[in-house]
């Protein structure tokens, strides 16, 4: 048993390290150019402003993301007014949705012509600002869970002893309050910063010239080597921003009090009312309600018009089939690293898991094409390798390890070695102790584990797109993209509902779970 | 010169569950006062209110003669109530060095070194919190909430997490400070340790259904030898109960005869702490248990009376009273 977790732990180690393998030896030996010229230059591949864009992206994405789920966070924890609780849960439902479905029907309303920001007079959000619109959104619901967090941990106690020494509400705030949430707000600005960086589905539908869209148009067009410089480029932007993730994960919040006085709520003024209240607007709207009511109304016109709907059990059940046998193989391999340990494997996996999800799929497309090139197999051996699908579950597995692994590893830290000594001392077997004890102890995190896996292929586009298609599986996802591409409203509506509908289900069971882990 | 604090019937509740009903208490100049009571009676809510991190909803608390709450208003808050404050968690901030802690309120940096020599922490001031164990930080949280200078010290249970060992240095050590700082001390705990060693007086809280309310209140060896009721008599020390039948200066008991500190008569019930019980050969109790403590064999015999001397378990005889007994309700005096 201990041997094949070990053994399991180092698979996941050589699946994680894959991809790097594959951009590696495109560094050393770069792929051909399509058309027989030489090899580009990563100077030509770079120029044009496609690094300051990504860099500029990201940067601005973060300090607004940071702004609004930091707000949200703290009032949330500390002001008392009407609708806090529903506006709170509402405010998280943005997680439910995939980039490329809020950057849809963000173009389609607050765009040029858009047909709700026009008649309002609202600013046009397309290109560089819609895409920043829309990851704002989509990340804030993260910062606001880690801030929330922290804020959680905070004892009353300091703050009011700040107080009974004459500490203003201004110095309680500097030399008490901030301090103990400085981590946590770095931490979530890097999640925030990494998801920008990384993101694909906003940048692709709003056409933002940026490392990961341009990635995978070059890879569409066969120009690999092009690809493989802007691949090493986006390796080369994250590495430092996922040491410091690194740095702070490891630098968990000392000396925290275990059973802390919850503090005193407050009533906010008007401004900070109306302040708390237009975030809620902006994350609900822009997250919640403009994609659920512009895929109903794409829908309703299909209706109306007539058009005929193509039929979407298929791609509900490649959804699925995908994101279930996805989470289940990422449960399994998180689960060996998280039981057996080690620190190296620990940080292969939330590198591999920081890396944008084209990338690690050009990664393995590059290892793909160089084993078949060492072991001297053709064209037909390298689109078997793509077809049986394996590339594109290790591409889920290495993309979404670390989101599976945090509550996997909480789990088996609460399995007590001295628990499972007492069993053995009643006398009790290795089977009779996970099924009675060490299993249901952990059932409830892995549950949480599965669903958070799952959720997250539900929703993923650039891996599903680029490794999926030889597979023959249609999923959700692929059909939203593949009809809003042709400007088939109606169908992308409709599989659009469907993957929102479904996700939310998903999202709703695991917010409940993760309580329990 | 008015007194450091008087609370005048304060009275609170917490979502319409009451937790102090009419409460009265008094600090002098100078005087260290301690309140007693069990675990959840409200002694929390009452250091809290006098701090202004509760406005209780009935009574008034006046501080040095200013009033800064009155009638469910808080008339000074908080933070321009001058008070320290030691909470039973320490809460230093620990993002600041153990120093900068000390000067948070009072940054002079010649006080805060003669605060930490006077605590016993002179070298200490580079460190942070996070670097001290846990009587180190009792006493840099003290340090700090003498810094500026209070007339009243609020102190909330500062011994629970404190060894035993340690509790008896870091209780000459806060008595010490405090009067050399000249401030007047309002401690709260569950520890009759902690508030019959240290305090002038003693203050002690009994729950009732509208919420506490003082049961008696004086010197430490008054609450102990001279306890108002049972409660008091429990929260004060270990003790049994013995009824009796008294009559002048004597009761008749199960144990036989009995002297009394005061006259009584009618039914009473007398107090026995286990250091006015003597085991001796003639009687009819079995011993059911002994313990080795301080010194000395405790016995518990059959019906729940306890006792000193040196007899196996099983042994039997009865109890011999060193000195007269205090009764309690429903004494009436002679």
């Amino acid at each position: 048993m201990e041997r094949l977790v070990r053994l399991g732990s180092w698979l996941s180690l050589a699946l994680v390290l894959l991809p790097l393998l594959g951009l590696a030896a495109a560094a050393i030996d770069p792929p051909p150019d399509p058309f027989g010229g030489p090899p580009p230059r990563a100077a030509d591949v770079l120029s044009g402003g496609l690094l300051g864009v990504t860099v500029a992206l990201g940067l601005i994405v973060t300090a607004l993301s940071v702004g609004v789920g930091g707000w949200l966070a703290w009032v949330e924890a500390r002001a008392d007014y009407p609708g806090r609780a529903p506006l709170g849960v509402l405010g998280l439902l943005p997680m439910a949705m995939p980039s490329y479905v809020l950057a849809a029907t963000v173009a389609t309303t607050l765009g040029p012509g858009g047909w709700v920001g026009k008649p309002l007079g609202l600013p046009v959000f397309s290109g560089f600002w819609g895409a920043t619109l829309v990851l704002v959104v989509a990340t804030a619901p993260y910062v606001q869970l880690v801030v929330g967090a922290a804020l959680g941990r905070l004892s009353a106690s300091e703050e009011e002893a700040a107080r009974t020494l004459g500490a203003s509400r201004g110095r309680v705030l500097r030399v008490v309050i901030l301090p103990r949430v400085r981590p946590a707000l770095v931490l979530s600005g890097l999640i925030a910063l990494l998801y920008a960086i990384s993101d694909f589905g906003a940048v692709a539908v709003l056409d933002v010239p940026v490392l990961t869209w341009r990635l995978y148009e070059a890879v569409r067009t066969q120009d690999l080597g092009r690809a493989a410089w802007m691949g090493i480029a986006l390796l080369l932007i994250i590495l430092p921003v996922f040491a410091a993730t690194a740095f702070l994960r490891g630098d968990r919040a000392a000396g925290t009090v275990a059973n802390p006085r919850p503090p005193r709520r407050v009533a906010p003024g008007p401004a900070s009312l109306a302040l708390t209240y237009g975030l809620h607007a902006l994350v609900i709207g822009v997250g919640v309600l403009i994609p659920t009511l512009t895929l109903g109304g794409w829908v309703v016109e299909g209706l109306q018009r007539g058009e005929a709907f193509a039929p979407l059990w298929r791609p509900a059940r490649d959804s699925l089939l995908a994101a279930g046998i996805g989470a289940a193989l990422t449960v399994l391999f998180a689960g060996f690293v998280a039981r057996s340990g080690g620190r190296l494997r620990e940080q292969a996996v939330y590198l591999t898991s920081a890396l944008p999800g084209v990338l690690l799929a050009f990664g393995l497309i590059l290892s793909a094409l160089a084993v078949t090139r060492a072991v001297g197999g053709g064209r037909a051996m390298y689109g078997a390798v793509l077809g049986s699908g394996a590339l594109l579950f290790i591409g889920y597995v290495t993309r979404f390890l670390a989101e599976v692994y945090g509550p996997l590893k909480t789990a088996f830290e609460q399995l007590d070695p001295r628990q499972r000594e007492t069993a053995r001392a009643l006398g009790a077997s290795s089977w009779t102790w996970l099924v009675r004890v060490g299993g249901p102890a952990v059932a409830p995190g892995a549950a949480a584990a599965f669903s958070i896996g799952f959720l997250a292929i539900l929703k993923e586009l650039p891996i599903t797109l680029m490794l999926g298609g030889a597979t023959g599986l249609s999923t959700l996802a692929f059909r939203v993209w593949d009809r809003y591409s042709e400007s088939l409203w109606h169908d992308a509506g409709a599989a659009g509902l469907a993957l929102v509908g479904l996700a939310l289900v998903v999202l709703t069971l695991t917010l409940r779970w993760r309580r329990h882990v | 010169m008015s007194d450091p604090l008087v609370c005048e019937a304060i009275g609170h509740s917490y979502d319409g569950t009451p937790v102090l009903d009419t409460v009265d208490l008094a600090v002098a100049p100078g005087e260290f006062v301690t309140v007693l009571g069990s675990s959840g009676c409200g002694k929390t809510t009452l250091l809290r209110g006098v701090a202004g991190l509760v406005t209780p909803e009935r009574g008034r608390i006046s501080l040095g003669g200013v009033v800064v709450s009155e009638g469910g208003r808080e008339r000074v808050p908080t933070e321009r109530r001058r008070v320290g404050l030691v909470f039973q968690e320490y809460a230093l901030f620990p993002s600041l060095t153990v120093a900068q802690n000390v000067g948070f309120a009072a940054p002079e940096p010649a006080r805060v070194a003669a605060l930490l020599a006077l605590v016993g922490l002179p070298e200490l001031g580079a460190r942070k919190p996070a670097q001290l164990s846990g009587g180190q930080q009792q006493r840099v949280a003290l340090a700090r909430a003498l810094a500026p200078k209070p007339t009243l010290l609020l102190l909330d249970e500062p011994f629970a997490n404190v060894d035993a060992d340690r509790r008896e240095r870091l209780g000459a050590a806060l008595k010490a400070t405090t009067r050399q700082e000249g401030a007047s001390v309002l401690l709260v705990t569950h520890d009759r340790q902690d508030a019959l060693s240290l305090s002038d007086r003693v203050v002690t809280l009994v729950p009732t259904p509208s919420g506490a309310v003082v049961a008696q209140s004086g010197p430490p060896d008054a609450l102990y030898h001279r306890p108002v009721s049972a409660y008091v008599a429990s929260l004060t020390g270990a003790c049994w109960m013995l009824d009796g039948e008294a009559s002048g200066a004597t009761a008749r008991t199960a144990h036989g005869e009995v002297s009394l500190v005061r006259e009584a008569r009618g039914p009473v019930t007398l107090v026995v702490r286990p250091e006015q019980a003597r085991f001796v050969g003639e009687g009819t109790r079995e011993v059911i248990d002994r313990r080795f403590s301080e010194g000395r064999w405790r016995l518990t015999l059959t019906g729940g009376a306890r006792c000193m001397g040196d007899a196996p378990v099983g042994a039997r005889g009865g109890l011999a009273f060193d000195g007269p007994l205090w009764a309690v309700s429903p004494a009436s005096p002679a």
